[in-house]
């Protein structure tokens, strides 16, 4: 009988491994072109990823079309480049297989250019700036002032997975308990709720979320951990768009348009100004 | 496109780690789950009416409403009450309570299907309910029921997967971490998927070592 439950086993061990093969040999054979600037200007159409879950980068707005920051960028792309925007939703998880699988030609989100990102996907010169900050929650069993008071191990720091605070916290707060929760309302739901005190995040993100909470006091310390430059994504090795993109940013950034549009969805300037620098 | 298996492998004792959390929140909400639906098809079984009313209502409440909206309940709104759980609570009473209604109704059924002679026999030997429970129903259940429970423990042990979103480290939520910072969504979650194929066939494993220890059964038997 063991024998009988051994074989099964391994029956079903080689089925498993038949099929994540298949699945490895099938993503493999995924075209590698990206689809370069003449397709684009070809279909006539500039395919956006825009992830409209992070306002005010990406939202619904009262029509439920996507709209934000993000959305004013590539529509004023599409205008330069005399094409159409065609906006397309993606989440965290998925935009950049979206982008590899050629379902879009551009993302966007708050991408924040790391070197290992870099290997995986091309930039575009910056097309802006975000700052990382601490917010803290008034009132909490330790006093959190500045940013080296995270660094205790009766700190709760609550963090939306997969963002740019979490490294920073690796580094520097490496004491503090960390949850990592999916999204923006779920962690401030989880401050308001008394689960943490405190997170450290990029001020461009949570500022909008953070006036929806009630209950509690929250304030951003005056401390700018880091800046991190975001630019627009486009498939690996697709220099042609790449290259035009970036001249259409430099253009938007000398027109003012970027802080036009920063400022008219943030209410406020760029914490850190993208210079305007015709090198690139 | 080019597939970089290399950048991740750092990843693999990560989600190793992982997935040995998930296997280990699957067989503690399997184990309870399994001995509420024992409780559960007894007091249907054997129950007053009234009792008999109150365990399908339980069941057909949690099988009929999702586990994810549950467990959200459990760690969202529980703190409304004054009542906070840690992820790893929230996840193993949620995922408890809900297998619990689904292994109520399996075993129900294993109830129903024991042979009446059996049960006369046990009584006539002067069982308790508790012994014709344990040593009459229990194995047959086991027995005759072996692919249904399998396939609910399975279930289980994959469904951990939504942990991720209330904040319990386990394999998907770590492979969520890995794909942000790597963007290396097609390796990362292929990686993944291998290592939840090696984990279904180490739940199974488990509980046909559980079936034999407890029961003496033999699957496929």
């Amino acid at each position: 009988m063991t024998t009988r439950l051994t074989n099964s086993l391994s029956r079903r061990a080689a089925l498993a491994l038949a099929t994540g093969g298949a699945a490895l040999s099938l993503a493999g054979v995924v075209p590698a072109a990206g689809k370069p600037l003449d397709q684009v200007l070809q279909a006539k159409r500039l395919r956006v990823g825009i992830n409209p879950t992070l306002p005010p980068f990406g939202l619904f707005n009262e029509k439920n079309e996507i709209d934000g920051f993000d959305a004013d960028i590539a529509r004023e792309i599409a205008r330069l480049f005399k094409v159409e925007p065609e906006i397309v939703q993606v989440g965290s998880p998925d935009r950049i297989p979206f982008l590899q699988s050629d379902r879009i030609d551009i993302v966007l989100g708050a991408i924040t250019r790391t070197v290992e990102r870099a290997l995986v996907i091309d930039y575009t010169i910056p097309l802006h700036t975000q700052s990382m900050v601490v917010l803290a929650k008034e009132g909490s069993a330790v006093p959190i002032n500045k940013p080296s008071d995270l660094n205790n191990k009766e700190v709760r720091l609550v963090q939306v997975r997969g963002t740019v605070g979490l490294p920073w916290i690796q580094a520097n707060a490496s004491q503090a308990q960390v949850t990592l929760l999916d999204n923006y309302p779920d962690t401030f739901r989880a401050l308001a709720q008394g689960r943490a005190d405190a997170m450290v995040d990029v001020f461009e993100s949570i500022v909008i979320p953070m006036r929806a909470v009630q209950g509690v006091k929250l304030r951003v310390l005056d401390d700018v951990l880091a800046s991190t430059w975001v630019g627009i994504g486009v498939q690996k090795g697709n220099h042609s768009l790449r290259d035009a993109l970036n001249v259409a940013l430099f253009e938007m950034h000398r027109s003012g348009f970027v802080n036009k549009a920063w400022e008219a969805r943030f209410g406020s300037p760029m914490r850190t100004q993208v210079p305007v620098n015709p090198m690139f | 496109m080019q597939l970089q298996f290399g950048q991740v492998l750092a990843y693999v004792p990560d989600f190793l780690a992982g997935a040995c959390l998930a296997l280990a929140i699957a067989f503690v909400a399997f184990v309870i789950g399994l001995t509420i639906g024992l409780l559960g098809a007894s007091l249907h079984q054997f129950g007053p009416r009234p009792v008999r009313l109150a365990v399908r209502a339980y069941v057909s409440f949690f099988t009929n409403t999702p586990q994810l909206v549950q467990i959200f309940f459990l760690f969202f709104a529980l703190p409304e009450f004054g009542v906070t759980l840690s992820p790893v609570q929230a996840v193993l009473i949620g995922m408890s309570v809900n297998a619990g209604a689904y292994l109520t109704e399996i075993q129900r059924a294993g109830f129903q299907s024991v042979r009446q002679a059996e049960i006369d026999a046990a009584v006539t030997l002067g069982f308790s309910r508790v012994q014709l429970v344990w040593h009459v129903i229990a194995p047959h259940v086991v027995k005759a029921l072996y692919p249904a429970l399998s396939n609910q423990y399975i279930i289980m042990t994959l469904g951990t997967s939504m942990a991720a979103i209330f904040g319990v480290e386990e394999l998907t939520g770590r492979a969520l971490n890995a794909n942000a910072i790597s963007f290396r969504s097609i390796e990362i979650f292929s990686l993944a998927a291998l290592i939840y194929i090696g984990m279904t066939i180490v739940a199974s494993g488990i509980l046909f070592g559980l079936g034999r220890w407890l029961f003496r059964i033999r699957a496929g038997a």
